[in-house]
């Protein structure tokens, strides 16, 4: 489902992400960990056509992010951790907008914000401007937005900002069970207990290099820890201090 | 395009609702900005209808002298309109939050890119709406031309606009595909030059020698029109414009649709070769735009800031701080300090070229009447700065407010920082083309006094007012200043702000009256007169001042954010 081989991106003389190598199968969830300027959002960003690579080449379901562009696009959903909303449309007008863009029809659309609405509890506000609502508000409409089309692919960055547990969870399930029903989940996370919580397979990136990979005990063994995901990833990414950005 | 209609229609959805939405807003505040824009329109119909009139009195030259009129004027917006496209279709393009959530939606980059620009093209092109239909209205109601004069005059608005558009997106497009690390400092300095350029142009002694005309109407209106003669290149689209507009007005229909058609296809053409470079290149440009190096500023430029900070000695600490943050903020902004310097640019390129024009040869009469004039255009671009740029400032802190609302000083530092901000910017300017002025024209010193006297009143009202009304009507929810400006403050202050420059320039203007009436009469009894409008000049700019921060440091005081 997602194929990176070789990626790398340089903003000038810095190496953000350095020859990244990685396949994610069809209904995997998989946690992209990695300290605050390790190489996560912009690896993000070129999965979803936001920055070009500078070398290597990604793929989504089989289409080439660079060459084919719109038809990778539209088989994956982006979930960015600063949600963005028109502040003069409704959350339903917003929905019914994104509907649109995949090509969906107004009974499939009508259909799917009905069913989200209430998995995501928006009844009470959903026909108000987007201007009204706050952070966790707009994060839950974005979040339904993500789901509209049924995407094959799903790309978060820190999905879980803002929200109050209950969304949390009802958003936790709700990825579970689009991997389980065969959609790729890719969520680059700081939340490690969400990560050990749902992912079948964990990586984690460091200063642009991804240097662990594989299951919660696989990365267990090789960061010779014992316990939580924590203390391996602490121990895994020990060698020098957080960066920032 | 499959995507660019559903985007359009987003638009007018967004548009739509906003609208519906001012049903929830105070009554008073909407009738307030609607008389305020019927009072713009009126007043400016008003001066173009004067302006008409007078020139229907020498029918000999009045449709040479039309045409010249008609041409300049599109030109000169044309230019402009180039000009804010481009900043406003940077911003739009490679830095908006919209665009951020657009491109990773399964829509071609091209149809993001036509949206973009339309939406920069309406943004950038009100004021041109604003400025041409009043001069229309007056035109026909001064020259009584056929009924259809007015809507084939409106087409050729709506149609124009898509020149300037075009090749805003063009130039825009160029720039962040091939230049991405500096494209900002590129398009000012190119722009700016390129408005430079076209100004210098209009003063130039190869244009006066090579174009000189002359006929029966007085030399002076004869040289002047040599010198804009340029204007009349047929190749220009604004020449074009004006022909076709006049051809209407003249009934000469099959004339009028032709130009209209010129301009029609010059704009697709020009909007074809943009759509066409924005299906190769708009991806490219805007992923490079987003992976512009880190710059590290503090050690490069500490330098020029300790000189600054020694400089502001006077003020206490905090102040100094909160007027150095705004200086950088300003300094490292180019789409903020390009627009000051295409203004304070063309302005200061026009007085160094007042000698080439020969005005400091002409007597007391005129050299006061031209000093005045300027007076009065630096006037305006200074009410310009306070406006755009001094309004917003409080507003722009928006979500970051908390940084400073922690901040160990009073509200009242804050508040004074940004005037203190303001007012120092604004005597820098001013001051400098005004002095600048009245030496290229070679006035007396006692004319220069008072000139120099009256800029600083301007400013620190300008300043005051600017600071009060932002203080007094912020918006913190907004982070574009053109937004911030457009609201209900920012009418509001660009009211107050033009009743203050017109009660100072009335004021003034008494003196200035009083000492050529003086020379030529050789009377000496209106001293009394010339000092009492000095001084009420002054009680008017103290009162400007002190008010509105007062009034400007209350509201703020009580500001919950």
């Amino acid at each position: 489902m997602i194929e990176i081989d070789g990626l790398t991106k340089q903003f000038g003389e810095k190496v953000a992400v350095d020859s990244l190598t990685l396949n994610i199968p069809k209904g995997e969830f998989f946690a992209f960990l990695g300290a605050n300027g390790a190489g996560k959002t912009t690896t993000i960003k070129m999965l979803t056509g936001l920055l070009k690579p500078t070398s290597g080449r990604a793929e989504i379901c089989g289409f080439d992010v660079v060459r084919e562009h719109v038809q990778a696009k539209s088989r994956i959903s982006y979930v960015p951790d600063q949600p963005y909303l028109y502040d003069k449309l409704s959350g339903r007008e917003f929905l019914h907008f994104v509907g649109e863009m995949y090509q969906m029809s107004r009974e499939e659309r009508d259909r799917r914000i009905q069913e989200l609405v209430a998995v995501f509890e928006l009844t009470e506000y959903v026909d108000n401007l987007c201007e009204s609502y706050s952070h966790g508000m707009k994060q839950r409409v974005v979040l339904s937005a993500a789901l509209m089309h049924e995407p094959e692919v799903v790309i978060t960055d820190e999905p879980l900002v803002a929200l109050d547990p209950k969304s949390a969870r009802v958003l936790k399930d709700r990825l579970k069970a689009m991997a389980d029903n065969g959609a790729t989940v890719f969520m680059s996370t700081h939340t490690l207990a969400v990560a050990e919580e749902l992912a079948d397979r964990i990586g984690i990136i460091h200063k642009g290099k991804l240097i662990a990979l594989g299951t919660f005990e696989e990365i267990q063994k090789l960061s010779e820890t014992s316990s939580r995901l924590e203390d391996a990833f602490l121990a895994l990414t020990a060698d020098e201090g957080v960066e920032d950005g | 395009m499959g995507s660019l209609g559903l985007l359009l229609r987003l638009r007018c959805r967004t548009i739509a609702n906003a609208i519906l939405g001012l049903g929830g807003h105070s009554k008073l505040k909407i009738l307030f900005i609607v008389s305020f824009g019927a009072g713009v329109l009126a007043g400016l119909f008003l001066i173009f209808f004067e302006m008409f009139s007078f020139l229907k009195r020498f029918a000999d030259v009045q449709d040479i002298v039309n045409g010249y009129l008609f041409a300049m004027f599109f030109m000169s917006l044309m230019i402009m309109l180039v000009f804010s496209t481009c900043i406003i279709a940077f911003t739009s393009l490679f830095r908006s939050r919209e665009s951020f959530f657009l491109i990773p939606c399964p829509c071609q980059p091209e149809d993001i890119f036509l949206y973009k620009l339309s939406e920069s093209m309406a943004f950038s092109s009100w004021a041109f709406l604003l400025l041409g239909v009043p001069l229309l209205i007056a035109y026909g109601t001064t020259y009584d031309v056929p009924w259809y004069f007015y809507p084939i005059s409106l087409l050729f608005c709506a149609v124009f606009v898509g020149i300037p558009a075009g090749l805003g997106g063009l130039i825009t497009l160029l720039i962040a595909a091939y230049f991405p690390r500096k494209r900002k400092q590129i398009a000012a300095v190119v722009l700016v030059g390129l408005a430079g350029v076209a100004w210098f142009r209009l003063f130039s002694d190869v244009v006066q020698q090579r174009r000189l005309m002359y006929w029966r109407f007085e030399s002076w209106v004869s040289k002047v029109l040599a010198k804009i003669s340029f204007c009349q290149s047929q190749l220009l689209p604004s020449w074009w414009m004006s022909e076709g507009i006049l051809s209407g007005a003249r009934g000469e229909v099959g004339r009028s649709l032709f130009f209209l058609l010129v301009i029609l296809s010059n704009a697709l053409f020009l909007l074809l070769i943009a759509y066409l470079l924005a299906v190769r290149k708009y991806r490219d440009a805007w992923s490079l735009c987003q992976s512009s190096r880190e710059r590290k500023y503090y050690q490069k430029e500490w330098i020029v800031y300790r000189g600054l900070r020694r400089l502001l000695f006077l003020y206490s600490r905090p102040v100094r701080l909160l007027i150095l943050k705004d200086v950088k903020t300003f300094l490292r902004d180019p789409s903020q300090w390009s627009q000051v310097l295409l203004f304070v640019g063309l302005l200061l390129l026009y007085i160094l070229n007042l000698r080439n024009l020969g005005y400091h040869l002409h007597g007391p009469m005129w050299k006061s009447i031209i000093s005045f004039l300027n007076l009065s255009a630096t006037a305006l671009v200074l009410s310009t700065f306070t406006g755009r740029f001094v309004f917003p400032m409080l507003s722009l802190e928006g979500r970051k407010f908390w940084v400073l609302g922690l901040m160990p000083l009073h509200r009242r530092s804050l508040l004074m920082g940004k005037f203190f901000f303001a007012l120092g910017g604004a005597l820098l300017i001013s001051e400098t083309l005004i002095v600048l002025s009245d030496w290229m024209l070679k006035v007396e010193m006692q004319m220069l006094v008072l000139h120099v006297v009256t800029v600083a009143i301007l400013c620190l009202g300008l300043s005051a007012i600017s600071v009060g009304v932002g203080a007094t009507f912020p918006n913190l929810r907004e982070d574009n200043p053109a937004k911030i400006v457009a609201g209900f403050g920012g009418t509001l202050n660009l009211l107050i702000s033009l009743t203050f420059v017109a009660t100072i320039m009335l004021l003034m203007t008494i003196p200035s009256y009083l000492s050529v009436a003086m020379k030529i009469t050789s009377m000496e009894v209106h001293g009394t007169w010339a000092l009492r409008s000095v001084v009420t000049a002054i009680a008017v700019g103290v009162f400007a001042c002190v008010i509105p921060l007062w009034v400007g440091l209350r509201s703020f005081a009580k500001l919950e954010f």
